[in-house]
């Protein structure tokens, strides 16, 4: 089911409340967790109810290692076993995710005429596999000591962030669950949860699918193997990386609202990441719960920056790599991966040098050139994240560098260069000069870990003035944009971010 | 937060219940009988409404289908006495979507006697609009909730229709039936010096002819609508197609029981009152066709097939040549 459709909004979201907070008035609290597991997985089934075997073996394996994590005491026997189940997630992943890739990859380097049936990935399995390893590794640190198996189910399967998170921690969400008051109907998470899930569905479906229509013509095109020109391509790339954003972001603002509508506070995922002034503050910013997740269970374990210079750079490149391969199956987020590891380390290396010759860098034009070079190194990856293959990648570069010639033609994007050129500008002017809808909903601590990303706000003083509160017009012009979104639910698309 | 909230949820409440009314009341896409405000159905997507329309009524009832273009669309389905038929002819509609679409409607258990099927020669000569759509989808209506209440587009229609905005000169009335609107501009034609010579593509001819397989049994009449003299000059002639599109009119035409020809330079095409762009011609002039076609009148059109292919393609350029003579026009020939 998606959230922006109109089963869900409509129906799926209202039952799933008002039972939640019936059964929670008459004291059921555990009857109450039990009912939001059910509909979680009756979310997940309403798209392929196969899957739903999967999902539940997964659950089922998962607690029992976990479990077993907890009894252990041999430090070998528990390290064994953490092996076992990260291993057994991993291959569980991996056939589902990579096996059409490492087939087809070793077809072409042997020459051979081989595929597979292409296999169905089920839904959101990258963020519940990450999610239950997070859990193991947390068992075998003995975090996860008072588990009970519907509140682990809930953990995994809570259905606003089961399929494309954000990424939850085991000690961020389980103790909400655990607070009897959570299905205490409460009127401040209503009214917040609702602003934030209207704001969200506005970016995904007004901005997110609206700019698409810049950006697909143009990969679609270049997989074609025609050559866009430089305006075009330029077109493609910017749009792309707004519809990305918007995307994305829309979707985890929904899942965010939608939690806190339960009196859940989700992690929040992004926090205006193309006002980044470097590539470590972007992915300080951009899918943070992601980040957070390959930072403490993949960097810092390699050895983070604790082994010195070369071993940072080494680890980071694996970490990115492996964040790349995590995105999806082919060459182009391997490379992806792969340049955002080199951003890193350039980035690093630049600090090292900024404190060796005491540079001073944080004057109103360092910033702003700084702030310039990331969106652009930013926006030079999404070409090859969006592409279909390398191939495609390196025809739309081409073109953003002028090799394809200049001139605009009005056969790739037919409403013309004028409205492409308005749009992306209005975009672009939302996303770095105006708030992110954490910061508008500030004073109601939107996010579960908001005041530690608060640092990274920069708005002014008009901005603050303008945050949101609870009163007639901003209830106004909040209904008047969900209406706008309710009225461009026929289109319903996916989210980009179904398909990692 | 209770104010907010209640403001919040009637506010959207109150314009989504709104907009929700208007569009059922305009009905722009018809999925509720068209208009309830006025007596105007604009056109806005001919094969979802038409589809609409076909679905929402009573289908057995139809013993008769018409298939066609824009032009076929002005024939008033109740000017054919004889049968009760569905007008399932829409704006730039090609000889591929012809036949998926009467594979549909036999599907939904429709088993015509009879079907009009209009030929028009653009079918033969592709340009970006009309090329030939190797994957044809019928335009299936979503559910009406989701077409209503939260549909910009049809939010768009319904103002449009309410405020007169549209630009559609052909228009269907409470009954459905296809009209002219009143500000109709003149049709002031002219010809053109252009002479190229180009060729006809016969790929759409197994497509009409398909028609033919889906409905076995059925009467099927073939017509090629009237064009104004100067269009099938301009748009034929002058560019060398004349010849191979009457060619491709005849091999369509031969799996059909008859198929008449109105293009010809005749008295309703060598005038300009009874239409305004040379191809659309006023329902009047389609009352006289409908009257043809149920054979209650032979005094307008030819019956292709009492002539072979060279006498027909003679006829036509006799015709042609006789006006153009006639009107001082003869060196463009």
């Amino acid at each position: 089911m998606l959230f922006n459709s109109l089963e869900f909004i409509f129906l799926f979201l209202p039952i799933s409340l008002f039972i939640f907070f019936f059964l929670g008035k008459y004291g059921y609290h555990r009857l109450a967790i039990t009912w939001l597991v059910t509909a979680s997985l009756f979310f997940y089934g309403w798209w392929n109810p196969r899957y739903l075997l999967l999902l539940l073996v997964s659950i089922g394996l998962n607690f029992f290692i976990g479990y077993t994590l907890n009894q252990l005491n041999s430090p070998v026997r528990k390290k064994t076993l953490l092996i076992l189940g990260i291993t057994a997630n991993l291959i569980i992943l991996g056939c589902f995710k990579y096996a059409n890739f490492f087939v087809s990859s070793a077809a072409d380097i042997l020459g051979i005429n081989f595929n597979l049936q292409n296999i169905i990935l089920p839904l959101g399995i990258s963020f519940f596999t990450f999610q239950q390893i997070t859990y193991l590794v947390d068992s075998y640190r003995g975090e996860t000591k008072d588990s009970k198996f519907v509140d682990y189910c809930l953990f995994i399967t809570f259905f606003p962030k089961l399929i494309s998170g954000p990424i939850v921690h085991h000690s961020e969400i389980m103790p909400q669950f655990a607070d009897k008051t959570v299905c205490q109907f409460n009127l401040e998470n209503m009214a917040v949860g609702i602003t934030i899930f209207s704001l969200g569905l506005f970016k995904k479906v007004v901005f997110a699918d609206n700019i698409a229509a810049y950006a697909s013509p143009v990969f679609n095109t270049a997989a074609a193997g025609i050559f866009p020109t430089f305006l075009e391509s330029w077109i493609g790339a910017l749009a792309y990386t707004l519809q990305l954003y918007f995307d994305f972001s829309g979707y985890s603002d929904m899942a965010i609202g939608i939690a806190r509508m339960f009196g859940i506070k989700l992690p929040v995922n992004f926090f205006s990441p193309y006002k980044a002034t470097s590539i470590s503050d972007f992915w300080r910013r951009w899918h943070i719960t992601l980040s957070n997740f390959l930072r403490d269970y993949l960097y810092i374990p390699l050895g983070g920056n604790r082994k010195g210079e070369i071993r940072r750079s080494l680890n980071l490149m694996v970490t990115m790599l492996l964040g790349g391969i995590w995105h999806g199956e082919g060459w182009q987020f391997v490379f992806w991966g792969g340049l955002h590891g080199a951003y890193l380390t350039i980035n690093h290396e630049w600090n090292v040098l900024q404190k060796k010759y005491d540079l001073k860098t944080d004057n109103w034009l360092s910033l702003k050139l700084g702030w310039f070079i990331t969106f652009l190194a930013v926006v030079f990856g999404w070409v090859f994240f969006r592409s279909e293959n390398m191939a495609t990648a390196l025809i739309i570069v081409k073109g953003m560098i002028g090799l394809n010639g200049l001139l605009f033609s009005t056969q790739i994007i037919e409403s013309g260069l004028k409205k492409a050129f308005i749009d992306i500008s209005i975009l672009l002017a939302i996303v770095w000069l105006t708030p992110n809808v954490q910061e508008w909903m500030g004073k109601y601590d939107p996010v579960f870990n908001y005041e530690k990303v608060k640092k990274l706000s920069s708005n002014s003083l008009f901005w603050s003035r303008l945050q949101w509160q609870p009163n007639q017009t901003y209830a106004l012009v909040i209904s008047v944009l969900t209406v706008i979104a309710l009225l461009h639910l026929t289109k319903v698309s996916e989210f980009l971010y179904f398909q990692f | 937060m209770l104010a907010y909230l209640k403001t919040y949820l009637t506010m959207v409440s109150t314009i989504i219940s709104f907009i929700g009314v208007l569009n059922v009341a305009v009905d722009p896409l018809w999925y509720a009988q068209g208009n309830k405000l006025n007596p105007i159905n604009v056109p806005y997507n001919e094969r979802l409404t038409k589809t609409n329309l076909f679905l929402h009524s009573d289908r057995q009832k139809y013993d008769c289908l018409i298939f066609g273009s824009s032009r076929v669309t002005l024939l008033n389905s109740k000017a054919l006495k004889n049968n009760v038929c569905f007008n399932y002819s829409f704006s730039a509609g090609t000889a591929e979507e012809f036949a998926k679409y009467a594979q549909y409607v036999k599907d939904k258990g429709v088993n015509p006697q009879k079907i009009y099927v209009g030929i028009d020669a653009y079918n033969f000569t592709f340009d970006k609009k009309t090329a030939l759509k190797k994957k044809v989808e019928v335009a299936e209506p979503k559910p009406a909730y989701q077409a209503y209440l939260f549909s910009l587009d049809t939010l768009q229609f319904s103002l449009k229709t309410i405020f007169r905005l549209n630009t559609e000169i052909r228009y269907y009335e409470q009954d459905f039936q296809g009209k002219f609107s009143d500000n109709a501009p003149k049709y002031k034609p002219k010809f053109v010096d252009k002479k190229t010579q180009e060729k006809c593509n016969f790929s759409r001819i197994a497509y009409y002819k398909q028609i033919r397989h889906i409905f076995p049994n059925a009467k099927i009449i073939g017509y090629v609508p009237p064009i104004s003299v100067w269009k099938l000059f301009n748009e034929s002639y002058a560019r060398g197609l004349l010849d191979c599109e009457l060619q491709a009119i005849y091999e369509a035409s031969k799996s059909y029981d008859i198929t008449y020809d109105f293009s010809y330079p005749s008295e309703i095409t060598t005038v300009t009152y009874n239409t305004y762009d040379g191809s659309h011609y006023h329902p009047d002039v389609n009352n006289q066709i409908a009257q043809v076609l149920e054979e209650k009148r032979s005094n307008l059109g030819i019956r292709i097939h009492q002539y072979n292919l060279n006498e027909y393609q003679q006829f036509h350029k006799s015709k042609l040549k006789e006006y153009l003579y006639k009107e001082q026009q003869g060196k463009r020939l």
